[in-house]
């Protein structure tokens, strides 16, 4: 079956075309090349909207052991956002920890079509890939989390070279079905389990007596000389705290030319000045950013409100467990391989420091000036839940609007920002490279991201409205695959995604090897650990993301 | 303004969430109106129409038919009465702060779940974490009254943080459990694990419990003025236990493991 969608202005930066009036068509799936009228064909009328391909957000803690938890923590959120009763939903909610179907639809309402969970752990990765397949219309991946198990360190602290380093990474990404590699905290958090509560780039970490930079540049190594094409995902040291700036620009220079991906960058960018000693270091941290072009990031904005908080970094979630909102929150060590810590967190407009991180945020969106190299993020759901988004947007579209947000946020905050001295405005072509072009190139995913012939038919109208917030709120059509699975904001339909994982070859010895290690180290067989491509999305198996020559 | 009388058309085939019938919620409507509202049934939702017969009544307020599959009677009600005949199932009264809710039969699990005000009667038993946090909460019933005339199940006000419930009946166990503070009083028995992790707040019972949680001590009987002053303030309290609020109680102090500010008063 045919479909032709006729009338709309599309937006494609992928493929150089910026609102130019023109048909997209789309057959089995995929879009294909024009082929003239004729043939019978489904004609969608997109006259009045904006044409763009499926939303990809890179970076969004859907599925896996944290995740959970924070459902399990935040019950009473799934009780005030209950699913509507209807054909599609009426089971689960939720929005700061929303559960798999309500996740799928959430998302998909907003036109959004791929999603990646950034932080899989070896050891949840099972589950994270159960939950994921159970997440509809959305397809999605994730990233590993290596960077502090005692494999890696061991290998790196008896000198064993790099082609054993890039032979496991390889081996742990195949065999949890990832395709990226995070780092939370290198090196930190293996610090943690030897009494150590901090640990800075250049600091040798108990134990192992290794820096955090010797960690992240190894990673980095491995992961580029194996190909993997979203480089090192990293959240770096000191999250959080006050005068981080100096460590983030410092990971930054640490990079060795390899590129690197700074994920909510927004929590990274905090300064000492100010009689508060908390202050905005964006501006810094976007110099910086325009300055490398190897390096990306993805924002982490905070909104205001209700959330949950869930990392992987037990040791900045401890230091937060005083302040949650409501007062409970989980701490947890898993499979003494990595950490995790749940902290709920509202924040509010009338705090100095919460205001203050959303102008941070902002100031980062509109002080980077290659849309290419930075992401539409919340950090879901630790600076917000996604489905802020479409606000979000409009804060970067739209400057009065922002202004007259800024003017009812704590006035100590709005003092200490220069938000209101930034003019710029994001366009629609800006907003289409942040939300879908560059996440799809980053991760490698030719066929995303753009409308271009072969591309995934993950088409999504939006009628042209001045109130951006609503525009991106409700798109008048979302296909996934081809299939409509959303008319004007409502699921119509629900689909099964699919799964990417990439797959770089490693040396059959480090089987062996590995199956020594986790007969001694570990409480189960590595045959058990590795998850089959019949796992994936209940036999689906996984797509596998082209590697880089 | 008048209200409206549901009557069952046949027992409920699956559950039905019934938090939206309050009087607040049908105020003003007419019977074609309340019959076409829907309501969840099951996985999917169901016309009221469908599934009870609309009457419009004189009096004001709400009589529904009960049923074990009606979950979520009167919660989240402010204002207005509603009255059962018969049973209902889970979370009736759920996080209600006002008004009345009147249970002609027996009622399920999470009863008055995290009640802040109001006025709960059931004529039968009810079941368990009566007066409870609603899930996620940590805190159970802020207040209000409860009044159960039968006995009730396991965890009766579970972290309860003020309010009065009252039982006739026995108590299954862990009753108190978590207490933060307001009133138990139990006419029956106490059943094993009573007053685990109990901070403050207070516990009447009739009779001496068989096997309380650790951590109470034993402080000897004594005479309250303020069981008298109780007796003659609140109704509620001597209906329950008739002569025997005449001011004397054995006091166990407890529990001792969550700081021992709490109370327990065995009145016999």
């Amino acid at each position: 079956m045919r479909t032709r969608v006729t009338g709309g202005r599309v937006f494609d930066p992928a493929n150089g075309i910026i609102d130019q009036v023109r048909d997209v068509v789309v057959e089995d799936g995929r879009v294909i090349a024009d082929p003239g009228p004729g043939g019978s064909e489904e004609v969608v009328n997109a006259s009045g909207c904006i044409v763009l391909a499926g939303g990809i957000d890179l970076h969004s803690h859907i599925a896996g052991g944290k995740v959970n938890l924070g459902r399990l923590l935040m019950n009473e959120d799934r009780a005030l956002f209950p699913e509507p009763f209807g054909d599609f939903c009426g089971c689960g909610g939720g929005r700061a920890a929303p559960t798999t179907h309500a996740t799928g639809c959430r998302y998909s309402q907003m036109g959004y079509t791929a999603v990646f969970e950034p932080a899989v752990v070896g050891a949840n990765a099972r589950h994270a890939h159960l939950e994921m397949a159970d997440i509809p219309n959305i397809d999605t991946g994730g990233f590993l989390v290596l960077g502090n198990d005692d494999f890696l360190l061991r290998l790196i602290a008896m000198g064993e070279g790099q082609q054993a380093i890039n032979d496991y990474v390889a081996w742990m990404l195949k065999a949890t079905q990832s395709c990226a590699i995070k780092i939370v905290n290198p090196g930190g958090i293996n610090a943690f389990k030897f009494n150590g509560r901090n640990l800075d780039l250049d600091e040798a970490g108990p134990f192992y007596d290794m820096t955090p930079r010797r960690i992240l540049n190894t990673l980095q190594r491995a992961v580029t000389e194996l190909g993997v094409p979203h480089p090192i995902h990293l959240h770096g040291c000191n999250l959080g705290i006050p005068g981080n700036v100096k460590t983030t620009l410092a990971t930054m220079g640490a990079t060795e030319g390899f590129p690197l991906h700074l994920t909510h960058i927004q929590f990274h960018s905090y300064g000492t000045e100010g009689d508060r000693h908390f202050s905005s270091g964006a501006a810094e941290i976007a110099e910086a950013v325009n300055a490398m072009p190897h390096i990306s990031v993805d924002v982490g904005q905070i909104m205001f409100g209700q959330t949950v908080t869930a990392s992987a970094d037990l040791m900045s979630q401890y230091r937060n467990h005083n302040i949650a909102d409501p007062k409970k929150w989980i701490g947890m060590d898993i499979e003494m391989d990595a950490a995790c810590g749940v902290v709920p967190f509202n924040y509010r407009d009338t705090s100095f420091v919460n205001a203050l991180q959303w102008a941070i945020g902002l100031e980062l969106f509109l002080l980077i000036e290659d849309p290419w190299r930075v992401y539409l993020t919340t950090d879901h759901p630790n600076g917000g839940p996604f489905t802020s988004y479409p606000h979000l947007i409009r804060l970067l579209m739209d400057k009065p609007f922002r202004d007259h947000h800024l003017r009812q946020i704590h006035k100590a905050a709005r003092s200490h920002t220069r938000l209101e001295s930034i003019a710029r405005e994001y366009t629609l072509e800006e907003i289409a490279v942040v939300t879908r072009a560059a996440p799809a190139r980053t991760l490698g995913l030719k066929d995303r991201g753009h409308l271009g012939p072969g591309a995934r038919a993950d088409v999504v109208l939006y009628e042209d409205q001045a109130d951006r917030e609503a525009m991106f709120a409700h798109p008048r059509l979302v296909m996934k695959d081809g299939e409509v699975v959303v008319v004007n904001g409502e699921i119509v339909a629900l689909t099964e995604g699919r799964t990417y994982a990439v797959h770089p070859p490693s040396d059959p010895l480090m089987d062996k090897r590995l199956e020594r290690w986790f007969d001694e180290a570990v409480g189960l067989k590595s045959s058990h650990y590795q998850i089959a491509d019949s796992e994936i999305r209940g036999g689906q198996g996984p797509e596998i993301v082209e590697l880089k020559p | 303004m008048s209200g409206f009388r549901l009557t069952l058309k046949a027992p409920l085939a699956a559950r039905v969430d019934a938090s939206s019938l309050l009087p607040a919620a049908l105020a003003g409507a007419n019977v074609a109106d309340v019959a076409a509202r829907s309501l969840p049934f099951g996985t999917g939702t169901a016309l009221l129409g469908d599934l009870f017969a609309v009457e419009a009544t004189e009096q004001d307020g709400l009589v529904i038919s009960g049923d074990r599959r009606l979950d979520h009677v009167g919660a989240g009600m402010t204002a207005g009465e509603v009255r059962i005949e018969g049973s209902v199932g889970a979370a009736a009264g759920a996080g209600m702060s006002g008004g009345r809710l009147t249970i002609s039969g027996d009622a399920g699990d999470g009863l008055a779940a995290g009640l802040s005000g109001g006025r709960i009667e059931v004529f039968g038993n009810a079941g368990d974490r009566v007066g409870g946090p609603q899930p996620g909460e940590r805190q159970g019933m802020r207040g209000g009254v409860v009044s159960i005339a039968g006995s009730v199940g396991d965890g009766l006000g579970a972290r309860l943080r003020g309010g009065l419930i009252l039982v006739g009946g026995n108590a299954g166990t862990c009753a108190a459990d978590g207490l933060l503070a307001g009133t138990l009083a139990i006419a029956g028995r106490l059943g094993p694990g009573a007053g685990r992790g109990m901070k403050r707040g207070t516990v009447l019972v009739a009779t001496a419990p068989d096997a309380l949680a650790p951590g109470f001590i034993e402080a000897g009987p004594q005479d309250f003025i303020a069981l008298k002053l109780l007796a003659r303030r609140v109704p509620d309290l001597a209906a329950l236990f008739g002569g025997q609020l005449s001011g004397r109680a054995v006091r166990l102090v407890g529990n001792r493991l969550a700081g021992g500010e709490g109370e327990i008063l065995v009145l016999n």
